[in-house]
């Protein structure tokens, strides 16, 4: 079936618009082909993914220079994921000169588009935050499931250099979650906890949702309490990397689930499942692929610390140093970070021995380089990484048990 | 009379004959792969360790981070990319790799879907098949248990 064009994108199609915008939508044009869908859509914002030498290698940066050389520039408001390296001082987190070249190329061809430099994971707390209903065309799996399940928003797992064809164009394939038919519950998982989810239950249940539902559309049942964003932001991103959650209902806390009923509309689930408090210790258990004590480093910031989560670092901390035998880093973006200098709250943590690494994260910058064995977190994506990006074991648990184990030196 | 399977094309290219290598587990290419080799370096995967390149790679759907298509894409800059890519269903990111690999490198990596069984559970490791993504299309030539 042949994918429906108006008049408009005729003739971007037929060079009419220019070369990169002709380029972009013939790529577009056969995705929608491939998948069946109808027709494009327009999209409120973009977010790219084409964004660090260590995940889009030397094609990558190819590719955005051949379309760069094209003369592109996005229509829509375009953020991007975080920057492949620390972006204040690359050299200090011993990033190689070679790769440190290829990030510039990469960022110099994204930049010449018109991105806005706002390099983060969370591009939902910043200048495109996303509104119920809207379409987006958003790559980054942890933002693309916060916007679907927090924000009721509406993208699908946008891919990397296809991202940079939407941007060019202000638009997307109408497929998978911009259609309100595939938007319902598929399965259903019976929280039973009697009690609010403490802060590392949120990225356990994330990772074990992940397992359970792969790219199913889970329906969440029986979570107590308020969950504040951040903790949806630990959960969504767990699930999307252990897993394909790219949209979950959580029952009374979401807003296209505001009822059992409103989460499946006219679906039935295909299968349900529970979890308890022994499953996500259990979990637990099964994300720390390292059983000893020692440490080598602390990474705290996947996604991306928020303003909150710093200060709750600075006053867990309480005035206490971390040990001079592990490294303490936390991972922000530029608004969090400015907000921290301006509230003295950076000049604190760093004399108390935290370093803040601007703008990237441990997964996506060249981390290897430090020879790091163990890594200790508290993010249920960073888990499931770091084995392969950082090449470390991993050590999971809540914010306070890494503050508690930066104190002593090793894990408690 | 060999199998055969119909299904539906969601990248096109020529028709083709290689190995299978089968997993039942999702794949995510980012932290699935070595770009540069085809190793499966994914330690919660049950191919870890084993290649990818240069075979018919096929896995229940994809899975993982959304930079899957950059990664595919590396693979056939650097000729470590699977001959074609079979899943029970098709997730949008692994097809756009394979549309993109024809684009920036000219080079042929269909992806089929929708074969109305578990392809996972029908295919072998070591099957020899013969894809054709026009006629959506996949044939097992030889079982592996035959030679």
């Amino acid at each position: 079936m042949a994918v429906f064009l108006t008049e408009e994108e005729r003739a971007i199609l037929n060079g009419e618009q220019g070369e990169a915008r002709k380029f972009a939508m013939e790529i577009l044009t056969t995705v929608a082909e491939g998948c069946g869908a109808k027709r494009l859509i327009p999209v409120q914002s973009v977010h790219l993914v084409l964004h660090t030498y260590k995940s889009c290698f030397d094609a990558g940066v190819e590719a955005a220079e051949k379309i760069a050389a094209m003369g592109a520039k996005f229509s829509v408001p375009t953020t991007i994921d975080p920057y492949g390296m620390d972006a204040e001082d690359w050299k200090a987190a011993k990033t190689p000169e070679h790769y440190a070249h290829m990030q510039m190329r990469l960022a110099k061809a994204i930049e010449s588009m018109g991105v806005i430099p706002y390099w983060t994971c969370t591009p939902y707390y910043g200048f495109t935050i996303p509104k119920f209903g809207e379409h987006l065309a958003w790559t980054e799996s942890s933002a693309v499931a916060f916007a679907n399940t927090v924000l009721g928003a509406r993208s699908n797992r946008e891919t990397a250099i296809v991202d940079v064809c939407c941007a060019i164009l202000g638009r997307t394939v109408e497929t998978g979650l911009h259609l309100q038919e595939n938007r319902y519950g598929e399965v259903r998982v019976n929280l039973e906890l009697d009690r609010p989810l403490k802060q590392w239950e949120y990225g356990a249940l994330g990772f074990r949702l992940g397992k359970t539902l792969g790219n199913r559309i889970g329906v969440v049942t029986g979570m107590q309490g308020t969950p504040t964003h951040e903790n949806l932001k630990t959960l969504c991103a767990a699930g999307a990397a252990s897993g394909s959650i790219a949209l979950l209902h959580i029952v009374g806390i979401t807003p296209e689930a505001r009822t059992v009923e409103e989460a499946f509309g006219p679906k039935s689930p295909t299968a349900v499942y529970t979890i308890t408090e022994r499953d996500l210790l259990d979990t637990r258990s099964d994300m720390n692929t390292h059983k000893g004590n020692n440490i080598d480093l602390i990474a705290l910031g996947c996604p991306q610390y928020t303003i909150n989560e710093i200060v709750k670092v600075r006053d867990l901390l309480a005035g206490r140093k971390i040990a001079s035998n592990i490294q303490f880093w936390i991972y922000a973006n530029s608004f969090a970070i400015d907000m921290v200098e301006k509230m003295g709250v950076r000049k604190e943590l760093e004399e108390a021995g935290v370093t803040i690494r601007a703008e990237t994260c441990m997964i996506i910058s060249p981390i290897h380089e430090w020879n790091f064995r163990v890594i200790m977190t508290d993010s249920g994506k960073c888990v499931h990484y770091g084995p392969m990006e950082c090449n470390a074991e991993m050590v999971f648990g809540s914010t306070e048990e890494c503050v508690e184990a930066g104190v002593a030196g090793h894990a408690i | 009379m060999n199998k055969i399977f119909q299904g539906r094309t969601a990248a096109a290219g020529h028709v083709i004959e290689g190995e299978a290598i089968v997993s039942s587990m999702p794949f995510g290419f980012f932290g699935g792969c070595n770009p540069r080799t085809g190793m499966v370096i994914d330690k919660w995967h049950d191919l870890y360790d084993k290649s990818i390149t240069g075979k018919i790679f096929v896995y229940p759907e994809g899975r993982g981070s959304t930079v899957g298509a950059a990664v595919m894409l590396e693979l056939v800059r650097t000729k470590s990319a699977p001959l074609a890519i079979l899943n029970n269903h098709c997730e949008i990111i692994s097809q756009c790799g394979c549309i993109l690999a024809k684009k920036f490198y000219d080079v042929d990596m269909p992806m089929m879907e929708a074969f109305g069984v578990d392809i996972t559970q029908e295919i072998q490791t070591g099957d020899w098949l013969r894809i054709d993504p026009e006629a959506g299309t996949v044939e097992i030539l030889r079982r592996s248990a035959d030679e």
